[in-house]
């Protein structure tokens, strides 16, 4: 089995890579309260788990894929939970750049795909993949996992939220020390509630508005019911997030430099 | 035992910490080559590893000690070998910035100390806990933890301690990295501008660290590393043993020790 953690790699072995060939995918997660049965790491946890699962899948398939090191701090300022350590948006954007720009330009590995753990990060990546193609065209994709399965979770999890049936069952699926003996429900207050549709299966709202104090809408850090998570219903979901990023890796390899 | 990992706590566990009396350690690396032999995450590795043994030798002493989740990203930028991930300087400082401004502002503990591991991150960390100590007044200390150790180096090891030779590959074994000491090699290395940063000399038990800007007379800045060695080693990488690592690594955790004691002490 080939070496897939780039940290632990040396750099003549970095270097032996084929730049063409060769899928590099940088995890980003954040560090905030999940609730008072999951650790504050598990955005972080989870998109290293998922990247490391497709990239061994990746190496079934004859397809060379490697695990950058995570970030493991995203855009969490209204998340007033205690624990918490995040970024402002710019310095995530900033980040973000600065990681993509050593990868793909001064490393040369254009195939480049980040994997999201994290609901408050989608908008803020995706304005920075926007500006990253303008500047240096190259293509970086972003891969909300969560968002990649919107349309799957039906009959599976009651939701996939924060901390809550989904998320939870996704870490007990990705071996996380969760001590389901303090899993809580808690239905989280919606201030737009009658104006939220669905897109995708994902509840959204018809206009923006910044996030404001989660504290104000879950005193827990739960939304939703964490009791009803379990590793086979997570188990489910992985196996989709897997099978559907190893499509767009696939794609991604096609796609014309 | 209690835990030392922040991200292994839940948020109540990290709530019912007392904010007083709890220090944070909060390890900082990059990720660049390290020659043939050491893995990328060196330096991320090595002040991880420390981090996690300060902590514990804290935590036997009475003291609660946490770490942090690792900012694996340093300022790298003219490290041009494969494999670097770096953090151009601002953005470099933005990230301290917002980390310190979440652990001591947002969450309320001030006694935080940065674990750096990587030589080209010391000038600007001191910039930055400069500025926040003006914008907050709380005081975040910067260990650089070859620095802390440099008169230790100075007696075990025999050639130098710069990157990826004989001082820190030593680290990186006691600490309990995977590295091929086959590959290993001896290099010499060699800068254009070598001539300019030798004038005056190097401060007294500096001398083995003399590759890093610190120990020159005149700053310049850091040019392509590849002009001063292809190998990505700096001196006698063969000579590394983990015995002299282990020195190291001791005299690093007891004076961590003792500074996060003052740090206690220190009046809010």
């Amino acid at each position: 089995m080939k070496k897939i953690m780039w940290a632990k790699m040396t750099m003549d072995e970095i270097d032996a890579l084929d730049r063409d060939k060769t899928v590099v995918i940088f995890p980003i997660g954040s560090t905030e309260g999940h609730g008072p049965q999951c650790p504050v790491e598990c955005d972080a946890y989870d998109a290293t788990e998922l990247a490391k699962k497709i990239a061994l899948t990746c190496q079934d398939q004859d397809i060379t894929a490697v695990v950058t090191p995570t970030l493991q701090f995203g855009f969490s300022e209204w998340m007033d939970y205690p624990g918490k350590i995040s970024l402002t948006s710019r310095t995530l954007q900033d980040v973000v750049w600065d990681v993509c720009k050593s990868i793909a330009v001064d490393d040369g590995f254009k195939r480049l795909i980040i994997l999201n753990g994290h609901g408050g990060n989608p908008h803020i990546l995706a304005t920075t993949i926007q500006d990253f193609y303008w500047e240096h065209k190259i293509l970086v994709l972003v891969i909300d996992w969560f968002q990649l399965v919107g349309d799957a979770i039906d009959g599976i999890v009651e939701s996939l939220w924060h901390a809550d049936d989904g998320e939870t069952s996704v870490a007990l699926a990705l071996g996380m020390d969760v001590d389901m003996s303090k899993a809580v429900k808690e239905v989280p207050k919606k201030p737009f509630k009658n104006l939220e549709t669905k897109i995708a299966g994902v509840s959204s709202r018809r206009f923006f508005s910044p996030w404001t104090r989660v504290s104000e809408r879950s005193k827990s850090g739960v939304q939703g019911d964490a009791t009803l998570a379990t590793k086979e219903k997570g188990e489910k979901i992985v196996a989709i997030v897997v099978e559907r990023s190893i499509d767009i890796i696939k794609e991604l390899l096609e796609y014309q430099y | 035992m209690k835990k030392i990992m922040w991200a292994k706590m839940t948020m109540e566990e990290i709530k019912a910490l007392d904010k007083d009396n709890t220090v944070v350690l909060f390890p900082i690396g990059s990720t660049e080559g390290h020659g043939p032999h050491v893995s990328v995450e060196c330096d991320s590795f090595n002040a991880t590893e420390l981090a996690k043994k300060v902590a514990l030798a804290s935590q036997e002493q009475g003291v609660t000690t946490i770490v942090t989740p690792t900012l694996r990203f340093g300022q790298s930028e003219w490290m041009d070998y494969p494999g670097k991930i770096s953090l151009r300087t601002k953005t470099f400082q933005s990230v301290v910035w917002d980390m310190c401004k979440s652990i001591a502002i947002d969450n309320g503990f001030k006694r935080l100390i940065i674990l750096n591991g990587h030589g080209g991150n010391p000038h600007f960390l001191g910039v930055t806990i400069q500025d926040f100590y003006q914008e907050y007044r709380v005081l975040i200390p910067v260990i650089n933890y070859w620095r802390l150790a440099v008169d230790i180096i100075d007696e075990v090891i025999e050639t130098s301690f710069a990157h990826a030779d004989e001082g820190e590959t030593s680290v990186c074994l006691a600490l309990g990295m995977e590295i091929d000491m086959k590959k290993a090699i001896k290099d010499s290395p060699y800068a254009p501008h070598e001539k300019i940063s030798k004038i005056g000399g190097t401060d007294d038990g500096l001398q083995k660290l003399s590759g890093f800007r610190f120990a020159q007379k005149t700053m310049i800045p850091f040019t392509k590393i590849t002009e001063r060695s292809k190998s990505g080693v700096f001196s006698d990488a063969t000579l590394a043993t983990k015995e002299k690592g282990e020195k190291i690594v001791a005299a690093v955790i007891e004076r961590s020790t003792e500074i996060i004691k003052e740090l206690l002490k220190y009046p809010y």
